[in-house]
């Protein structure tokens, strides 16, 4: 088994990587990681609302500015920032380039007989920055607030703590389960020789996910007993955690409201 | 298949949050009754595993690979509620760990994924296991994934942020899909089959309505 079942081991180390990268940033000290995690997530949220709502170009790029600033803020790389947030503002760049010449208006250069417009090329810079500016925000988050400092946003929000639990258990377990699916794939790996075909790749592939949620399933089943056994579940504590709101958080919420005026008043001229 | 931020406008978005919430929500109340709180984090475990699973890269001709998505299995698996909340929690943390889609399309992405992708798969396997189990668990996989591109279609094509017409997107969604959900569909079914096989009393309803183990079934 060399083949593309083998490269799952590469998936799960970059997807380790990226996780391991966003905590090591997540623990510097920078302005949104002192925030309360529910300011951050509201305002973050505001921001890439804001910046959804606007069709101007301006306005895209000035909310472009204030990521980067929070982003310096917040002792986050802008090389990292970038890294993660290029693929797919490109990517959706390319879905939109047929737009550069299907939309009406004057043309600006003709290319294999098509002719490029303004309006065309205006409208791919601005999808693609409205795309990059929302990733780049939503990786702000991925990147300055822990997963567990969401978990206790998301039940001071009153999200029900059933589903909180479930989230919970889904983090915790998660990284186990890389572990155990990335060591199935080696010793299988290790006890095969020569490259694999397409039949051989799904034989493998069906024993190896089916053997392993079968593993995953005993170790709920074994939870579950121990569970019982310690006196049944009790709610999540360390992520019920309290947090006092300070000036830095009205600071940030005040910026996200800024951001949803500037970008209601510019489109709709409220 | 995940939505990032800048396809959806924000009405758009709202509705997708809506459904996806009231959908959720109701998941959330079934779940308390079938399973109790003190199981329903066990959940949780099962939702990591179809994550993890999800890492596993499978063979397709022409040197690619493809992914397991998992919301007709876990559906399949679980029954419709609780695989909405398996599928809820994987959405979830894709985005807000590993970010994966957006935060405003966050909505869209948990109706598409966790709950239309689980409904559909639940549905097409409830309707033709009798036919034949393998076979259904197929088009389970197939159909739940075509119909989620077709909704994702729907609601990016409306958005008029997004400058292609909503009969084109349908059709690019729909079509691509169709044809990227057999191996979902195949997925689905070889992994489905060896659980089967291995472990019968998981399968979903095989000897009573219940689904899974006793720990972490209806």
């Amino acid at each position: 088994m060399t083949g593309v079942v083998a490269r799952s081991v590469e998936s799960i180390a970059s997807a380790l990587r990226q996780f391991f990268t966003a905590e090591h940033v997540a623990a510097r000290d920078g302005f949104l990681q002192r925030r309360d995690p529910r300011v951050t997530l509201l305002a973050v949220g505001g921001l890439a609302l804001a910046v959804m709502m606007t069709r101007t170009l301006a306005v895209t790029l000035l909310f472009g500015l204030v990521t980067v600033v929070l982003a310096r803020l917040s002792a986050v790389p802008l090389r990292r920032l970038l890294a993660r947030s290029a693929v797919v503002p490109l990517a959706s760049a390319v879905i939109v380039l047929p737009q550069a010449v299907l939309l009406p208006g004057e043309t600006l250069v003709s290319v294999f007989g098509f002719g490029v417009t303004d309006a065309g090329i205006a409208y791919v810079v601005l999808f693609t920055a409205r795309v990059g500016v929302g990733v780049a925000l939503l990786s702000l988050i991925v990147l300055t607030t822990p997963f567990s400092a969401v978990l206790a946003a998301m039940r001071r929000l009153r999200v029900p703590v059933a589903l909180v639990w479930v989230f919970a258990v889904t983090y915790r377990y998660l990284f186990l389960f890389f572990n155990e699916m990335r060591r199935l794939v080696l010793a299988r790996n290790s006890r095969t020789t020569g490259a694999d075909g397409v039949r051989e790749g799904w034989r493998d592939a069906r024993r190896l996910s089916g053997t392993f949620l079968l593993r995953t399933l005993n170790r709920g089943e074994r939870v579950g007993r121990g569970m019982r056994a310690r006196g049944g579940a009790r709610p999540p504590s360390p992520y019920g955690q309290q947090r006092a709101v300070d000036a830095g958080d009205y600071a940030l919420a005040a910026v996200a409201v800024a951001a949803l005026v500037i970008s209601g008043v510019v489109r709709w001229g409220l | 298949m995940h939505i990032p931020d800048g396809f959806l406008d924000p009405w758009i978005a709202g509705l997708f949050w809506l459904g996806s919430g009231v959908a959720i929500g109701l998941a959330v109340r079934r779940a308390r009754g079938e399973l109790g709180d003190e199981r329903t984090p066990l959940l949780g475990i099962v939702a990591a595993a179809v994550f993890a699973a999800q890492m596993l890269n499978w063979p397709i001709p022409g040197g690619t690979s493809a992914h397991f998505v998992g919301g007709a299995f876990a559906g399949i698996l679980l029954g419709p509620y609780l695989g909405i909340l398996a599928m809820t929690s994987v959405v979830t943390i894709q985005a807000l760990v590993f970010g994966d889609g957006g935060i405003i399309a966050l909505g869209g992405n948990l109706f598409a994924m966790a709950v239309v992708d689980v409904l559909v798969g639940y549905a097409l396997f409830r309707a033709f296991r009798g036919v034949n189990e393998t076979g259904a668990a197929f088009l389970a996989g197939w159909g739940a994934i075509t119909v989620s591109a077709l909704v994702v279609g729907v609601g990016v094509g409306l958005s008029s942020a997004f400058a292609y017409e909503v009969g084109v997107t349908v059709s690019i969604m729909g079509v691509g899909h169709a044809v990227l959900g057999l191996i979902e569909g195949a997925i689905t079914a070889a992994v489905y089959g060896y659980v089967a096989s291995a472990r019968p009393d998981l399968v979903l309803g095989r000897f009573q309505e219940s689904a899974l183990s006793p720990e972490v079934g209806l």
